[in-house]
C-alpha cells in the first residue's frame, strides 16, 4: 500500500507545473517572491494550486510585500535571550495597524495627560497661602477670591485649548497654534518653553516624590539622587511599553488621588455644615508684624497659585493619542480635567480658609486638611500615600507630552528626525529616552534638590499659554468662523491674563533661578533654527529637479580593484568588477621590488587579461598611495564615477577578525567621504 | 503514538487557535513538523490560478495569526497557501502529498438549521483523509449567542 502511495506521489510530482505569478519581468527570480505550483489530485480532474511564498515576506498585492513578525525573530541563543529580555522590559512588538487599538479612551487619557495638572491641586493652595500669610489674617482672607480668579482663568485657558483641540486635531498645542498664527519664531519660543517645562516637571515631581520617601526614611537621604534617577528610569521604561499600557499602570494612583481628595473635600464640607468641626476663628501666627496687602502681593500670590495650571496644555498636544473621534474625546477629557482641578483647588482653598490652616514648615496644607477632616488614621495614611503617588506620577504627563511635541517638531524639521521614530510598542521611543536622560541629568546636576529646581518650574508654561492664546485670537480673526467674536474675546482675555501672570512670575522668580530658563529659551530656539537650516540645505541638494536629473546620462565608470594576494576572494572581486565594466583596473601595492615579478607570474596564470598597475609604497603606507592614484585617475576624467571594488574575506567566527589586517575596512573608511566615489565590498565568506 | 507531520487547516476562526495549540503540544515531544494550511476557494468561472488580492490578504492575515498563536504556544509552525475549487479536496490531496500522519481540525459549533452541522470541508476530510483526523470542536455557545446563530 505504501509503495502504491509513493508511486502515485512520484507521478503527481512529475506532473507538477510551475509558473510564476508575475512573469512580466525579465528576471530569473520572482521579484515579489511568489510563484504557483499546479498539483494534480488523486481523482481525475482534481487540481489545486500551491502558492509558493517567502517565509518572512508576504505578498499582499501585486508588487507589494509585507514583512511579517518572522523577520524580526531572533537567531541564535544570544539573540533569543536578548529578545526575551527586551520583551520582558518593554513588551512584545506591536504592528503599525495596532496604533488605533493602542490609543487611549477618555478614562485612561485622563490618567495619562492630567496627572500633572490634577496633582497641582495638592500644592497650589499652599503656594497662595505662603505668599498671603505675610499679610496675616487679612492676607489669608484673599485666598478664596484668588482661588476663584485662578479657577476662572483655568476655565478660560481650558476653553481656549478646547477650541485649539478642534481647530488643530493633529496635535502640537501651543507650538502649532503659535507657529501657524504668529509665525515660526513664536512657535519655536512656545515649543522651547514647553520642552523646558516638561523636563522640569519630571525633575521636580520625581525629586518631590523622593523627598517624601527620604522624609519618612532619613537613612536613605544620602541616596536621594540615585533614588530619583531610578524612579526616572522606571517611568521611562513603563512609557517605552506604549502609551496604552502606561495609561493602565498609572490610572490606579491617579484615580486613587481623585477619589480620596474628592472624599476629603466632600466630607470636610459635610462636617463643616453639620458643625462637626468648628472653623478656626483666627489662625496662629508666629509673628505679629505683617506686610500690607498690596497689588504686588496679590499678583504675586495669583502667580504662585497659577502653577495649578501647568500641564493644562498636555491634552492639546496629545490629541492623536485619543481613540476616534479624537478631537471630541480630547475636548471632553480636557473639560473633565479642568472641572476636577477647579473643584479640587477651590475646595481645598475654601476648606483651608475655613479651618484656619496656614502653611507650616513640617506639614503641607493638604496634609493638615486631611488630618483635620479624616483624623490621624488609616484613611489619612491612604490619602497621604495617594498624594505622594500623584506627585511622582505628574512626571508621566511630561512623558506623554514631550515625545509627541518633539515628534511634531521633528516632523517639521526643527528637531532631529530620529525623534519621529516609533519603537516596538508604537511609543516615540527616542523622545521618551531623551526626556529620561535630560531629566536625570538635571536631577544629578541639582543634587536631587526640589528647592533648587522649583524656581525654574512653571515659568515657561505661561509663555506658551500666552503665545497659544494670542495665536488663537489671530486664528479667529483670520477664519471668521461662526461665533468668532465671542471666541476671540475669550482667547484675548486669556492671553492678557496669562501675559500678566507671565510678567509677575518672571519678575518674582528671575533672581531665584528663572534666569536659566530665560537664557535657555533663546539658546533652544537658536538650535531649532540651526537644525531646520541643515534639513533645508539637505532638501535643496537632494530634491529632484525635472530638467537635470531625468535627463542625466549614467556616469562613465573608472573601476579599480585593489589587490593584495591573488586568491579566491580577489578573483571573485575581479569577476564582479568585469560585470560593471569590461575594463577594470587591478592595482597591486608593493613594498619590495621582488614582489613585482612574483605577482606578474601569478597574474599571468589567473589575471584573465585585466589591466594591472603596480604601485610602489617605499614608506610602507597603505591607503595614502592608493588614494593618490585614485585622485590622479579622477583628475583625468572628473565627470567619471570612480568605483572601488574591494575584495574582502569574512572569517567564520567574529573573534577571528582580530587575526587579520582589516585593510578593506581601513580603505572603506578612507574612501567614505571622497566625492564621486562608490565603494563596493565583495565579501568572500570562509567556512571554517 | 508518535507523529512526525501534522497538518492544521485554518480559516481564521477562533477554533483554529485551539487546533494550533494542540498540534504544537502533540508535536513537541517528537519534534514533529506542524503545517497550517489555508485554502482560497476559487469559483468555477475563474481560472484556478486567478488572483484575488482581498482573499490573498485575508489568507496571509489568517496564516500570520496562526504563526503568532504557535509562537505563543512555544511551537514552530510552517504555513502554506493553496488555491482550489474545493478546500476539502485540496487539503486531503495535500496531506497525501506531504505524507501527513495527523490532521487536527478546529471546528466551530454551528447549527444553522437547528441541528449541529459539521460543514462540507470537515465531512470531506473525515471521509477521505487516510491519516487519523482529530477534531477540536469549540464550546457550545451560551444561550443568547446560540439563538443568534439560529
Amino acid at each position: 500500500m505504501a509503495d502504491v502511495d509513493r508511486s502515485q506521489h512520484e507521478v503527481k510530482k512529475s506532473d507538477q507545473a510551475i509558473e510564476s505569478r508575475r512573469n512580466d519581468h525579465e528576471h530569473s527570480v520572482h521579484l515579489d517572491l511568489t510563484s504557483l505550483e499546479v498539483h494534480r489530485g488523486k481523482h481525475q480532474g482534481d487540481k489545486y494550486v500551491r502558492v509558493i511564498r517567502s517565509g518572512a515576506l508576504r505578498r499582499v498585492a501585486p508588487g507589494v510585500l509585507r514583512a511579517s513578525e518572522l523577520v524580526s525573530r531572533p537567531h541564535g541563543k544570544i539573540g533569543h535571550l536578548y529578545t526575551r529580555f527586551k520583551q520582558v522590559l518593554v513588551g512584545k512588538p506591536l504592528p503599525t495597524e495596532a496604533e488605533k487599538v493602542e490609543r487611549l479612551n477618555k478614562i485612561r487619557a485622563l490618567a495619562v495627560f492630567s496627572s500633572d495638572a490634577i496633582s497641582s491641586s495638592a500644592y497650589a493652595t499652599e503656594e497662595i497661602l505662603i505668599v498671603m500669610v505675610a499679610a496675616g489674617a487679612v492676607g489669608l482672607a484673599y485666598s478664596i477670591p484668588l482661588a476663584l480668579a485662578i479657577a476662572l482663568l483655568l476655565a478660560i485657558v481650558s476653553f481656549s485649548y478646547r477650541q485649539t483641540v478642534h481647530a488643530y486635531p493633529s496635535g502640537g498645542g501651543s507650538y502649532t497654534v503659535s507657529r501657524e498664527n504668529l509665525g515660526t519664531q513664536a512657535g519655536l519660543i512656545a515649543a522651547a518653553a514647553l520642552l523646558i517645562d516638561y523636563v522640569l516637571t519630571v525633575a521636580v515631581s520625581i525629586s518631590a516624590g523622593t523627598a517624601a520617601i527620604t522624609s519618612a526614611l532619613p537613612e536613605f537621604y544620602d541616596y536621594r539622587v540615585e533614588i530619583s534617577v531610578a524612579f526616572i528610569a522606571i517611568i521611562t521604561l513603563i512609557n517605552l511599553r506604549g502609551i496604552r499600557e502606561s495609561g493602565t499602570i498609572f490610572a490606579l494612583p491617579t484615580y486613587l488621588f481623585i477619589v480620596s481628595l474628592a472624599g476629603v473635600i466632600a466630607l470636610g464640607l459635610v462636617r463643616l455644615w453639620l458643625g462637626d468641626i468648628s472653623p478656626a476663628s483666627t489662625p496662629h501666627f508666629e509673628s505679629n508684624e505683617f506686610e500690607p496687602v498690596t497689588l504686588f502681593l496679590i499678583l504675586h500670590a495669583f502667580a504662585a497659585g497659577s502653577v495649578a495650571m501647568s500641564g493644562t496644555e498636555a491634552i492639546a498636544n496629545g490629541v492623536p493619542s485619543f481613540k476616534p473621534p479624537e478631537a471630541k474625546n480630547a475636548a471632553t477629557t480636557l473639560t473633565w480635567m479642568a472641572v476636577i482641578l477647579g473643584v479640587f483647588f477651590v475646595g481645598v482653598t475654601f476648606l483651608a480658609h475655613q479651618f484656619g490652616i496656614v502653611p507650616h514648615e513640617t506639614e503641607t496644607v493638604i496634609s493638615q486638611l486631611g488630618r483635620r477632616v479624616l483624623g490621624t488614621n488609616v484613611l489619612y495614611g491612604i490619602f497621604q500615600a495617594a498624594t505622594m503617588l500623584i506627585l511622582v506620577l505628574a512626571a508621566n504627563t511630561s512623558f506623554s507630552g514631550f515625545p509627541r511635541l518633539a515628534y511634531v517638531m521633528a516632523r517639521d524639521g526643527f528637531m532631529p528626525h530620529q525623534l519621529t521614530f516609533r519603537g516596538d510598542r508604537l511609543a516615540f521611543t527616542n523622545g521618551v529616552v531623551m526626556l529620561g536622560i535630560v531629566a536625570a541629568a538635571l536631577v544629578v546636576a541639582f543634587g536631587g534638590s526640589t528647592h533648587a529646581l522649583i524656581p525654574l518650574y512653571a515659568v515657561g508654561v505661561f509663555l506658551s499659554f500666552t503665545l497659544s492664546q494670542a495665536g488663537m485670537v489671530r486664528h479667529w480673526w483670520k477664519t471668521r468662523e461662526s461665533g468668532w467674536q465671542r471666541s476671540m474675546v475669550i482667547n484675548g482675555t486669556g492671553a492678557i491674563l496669562t501675559a500678566i501672570i507671565l510678567a509677575v512670575v518672571w519678575t518674582v522668580k528671575f533672581q531665584l533661578g528663572a534666569w536659566i530658563v530665560f537664557v535657555m529659551i533663546p539658546v533652544l530656539v537658536f538650535v531649532f533654527n540651526g537644525v531646520h537650516r541643515h534639513y533645508r540645505h539637505v532638501a535643496e541638494q537632494l530634491n529632484l529637479t525635472p530638467a537635470e536629473d531625468r535627463a542625466a546620462a549614467p556616469p562613465r565608470q573608472i573601476v579599480i580593484v585593489p589587490i593584495g594576494d591573488l586568491n579566491k576572494a580577489s578573483l571573485r572581486a575581479l569577476n564582479f568588477a568585469r560585470s560593471i565594466t569590461p575594463t577594470p583596473v587591478a592595482v597591486r601595492l608593493f613594498y619590495e621590488s621582488y614582489e613585482v615579478e612574483e605577482f606578474r607570474k601569478e597574474w599571468a596564470q589567473w589575471g584573465t587579461n585585466t589591466a594591472l598597475v603596480f604601485l610602489e609604497s617605499p614608506y610602507r603606507s597603505f591607503h595614502e598611495p592608493l588614494l593618490a592614484y585614485i585622485e590622479a585617475l579622477h583628475r583625468q576624467d572628473p565627470a567619471a564615477c570612480v568605483t572601488v571594488v574591494l575584495p574582502e574575506f569574512i572569517p567564520a567566527h567574529w573573534w577571528e577578525h582580530f587575526l587579520h589586517n582589516q585593510t578593506a575596512f581601513r580603505l572603506k573608511t578612507a574612501l567614505l567621504f571622497r566625492k564621486n566615489t562608490v565603494v563596493i565590498d565583495v565579501p568572500y565568506h570562509l567556512e571554517k | 503514538m508518535p507523529y512526525s507531520n501534522i497538518l492544521v487547516p485554518v480559516k481564521g476562526l477562533p477554533a483554529d487557535d485551539t487546533a494550533i495549540r494542540l498540534a504544537c503540544q502533540v508535536a513537541k515531544p517528537d519534534k514533529a513538523r506542524v503545517t497550517a494550511i489555508n485554502v482560497i476557494e476559487i469559483q468555477r468561472n475563474l481560472p484556478l490560478n486567478s488572483e484575488n488580492v482581498t482573499q490573498m490578504q485575508r489568507a496571509e492575515t489568517v496564516l500570520e495569526h496562526a504563526e503568532q498563536v504557535a509562537h505563543a504556544a512555544r511551537g514552530t509552525l510552517e504555513t502554506e497557501l493553496l488555491q482550489a475549487r474545493t478546500a476539502g479536496v485540496a487539503l486531503v490531496d495535500e496531506a497525501v502529498e506531504r505524507q501527513v500522519d495527523l490532521i487536527i481540525l478546529g471546528i466551530p459549533y454551528r447549527s444553522p438549521l437547528g441541528d449541529f452541522q459539521l460543514g462540507t470541508t470537515t465531512q470531506y476530510i473525515l471521509k477521505n483523509a487516510r491519516c487519523p483526523v482529530w477534531l477540536c470542536r469549540e464550546a457550545i455557545p451560551t444561550a443568547p449567542a446560540a439563538a443568534k446563530t439560529k
